[in-house]
């Protein structure tokens, strides 16, 4: 991220605004997307936060990066909105430690005798991806709507993660969990979504629509 | 390295966000590389969540659509003008 310049930024300087804007519009909007119930609520709460941000940012302390800062805010008034009151996102345990979810499921390995957690029939390449194109547009489709059906702090990790690109310690600084609970979050995530992937392969062209995932 | 200390697929799939992120202790990450040497399905498994990691880096950014900027850099010139008063 570039360094955006707080002292302009105070001083009421638009480009500096600007470049914020540009640089954290994605994460923001993203963010929201997952507490709103449209993009136009989506937009409204990106909107609002942004005068919180510069009503605010004189009290910017500089404990925390700038961007994590908005995007605390962001979160504070996205669950406002939605008539969630508590910020306090404790690392929901029910989220990361799904009673009976694993990776993979368990009838995918041998369960007992000397092959015993080896694979029951070994998974196929995906090498053809990245050289048919209009398969990877598809894809990438898909990975959009496999995320969006994650639960909200699953959701969270994977966009700020692998769609944004944040390090884990800015993700772990923002969700104010630990680095390992930040992991188990995006394994879950990940998991989830390449199963998603990997139904959505092996299903045969054009099918009725089924939701790979059920609830 | 074999026997008792080897590590099965099963508890691969479960290490594989670990091992991506560097964060596996020394130990397992040689048990993590001595698995993938005798296992190809676990080899196009952890493929397969690096495909998923690249896919998603491939949504690219949302775009801020005119019509926002527009109100924000309305909102930013009606704050600012108080900053500078």
């Amino acid at each position: 991220m570039t360094e955006v310049d707080i002292v302009a930024l105070r001083r009421g300087d638009e480009l500096a605004f600007r470049t914020l804007v540009a640089e954290v519009h994605s994460t923001l909007f993203r963010l929201a997307m997952i507490y709103s119930p449209s993009r136009a609520v989506a937009e409204e709460t990106v909107q609002e936060t942004w005068i919180a941000v510069l009503n605010g940012l004189d009290g910017f302390a500089g404990r925390a990066s700038l961007r994590t800062w908005i995007c605390r805010i962001l979160v504070r008034v996205a669950q406002r909105r939605a008539g969630q009151e508590t910020r306090d996102m404790p690392f929901d345990s029910s989220s990361a430690h799904e009673p009976g979810a694993s990776a993979v499921p368990a009838d995918a390995f041998v369960s007992s005798g000397p092959r015993a957690g080896r694979w029951v029939s070994v998974p196929y390449s995906w090498s053809f991806v990245p050289e048919d194109r209009a398969l990877s547009q598809e894809l990438v489709g898909e990975v959009g709507r496999a995320i969006g059906a994650l639960p909200a702090q699953q959701r969270e990790v994977i966009t700020l993660r692998d769609v944004e690109g944040w390090s884990a310690a800015e993700v772990s600084e923002l969700l104010e969990i630990s680095p390992g609970n930040q992991r188990v979050l995006l394994h879950r995530a990940r998991s989830r979504v390449r199963a998603s992937l990997d139904h959505y392969l092996g299903m045969p062209p054009n099918p009725p629509y089924v939701d790979p995932i059920a609830a | 390295m074999a026997g008792v200390d080897e590590m099965k697929c099963q508890e691969f799939v479960e290490r594989t966000t670990d091992h991506l992120d560097g964060a596996l202790s020394a130990r397992d990450r040689e048990r993590v590389l001595h698995h993938l040497d005798d296992c190809f399905g676990c080899e196009h498994h952890l493929d397969q969540v690096r495909a998923t990691v690249l896919l998603a880096g491939a949504l690219g950014s949302e775009p801020l659509r005119v019509s926002q900027e527009v109100r924000l850099l309305a909102l930013h010139r009606s704050w600012a003008r108080n900053v500078r008063t």
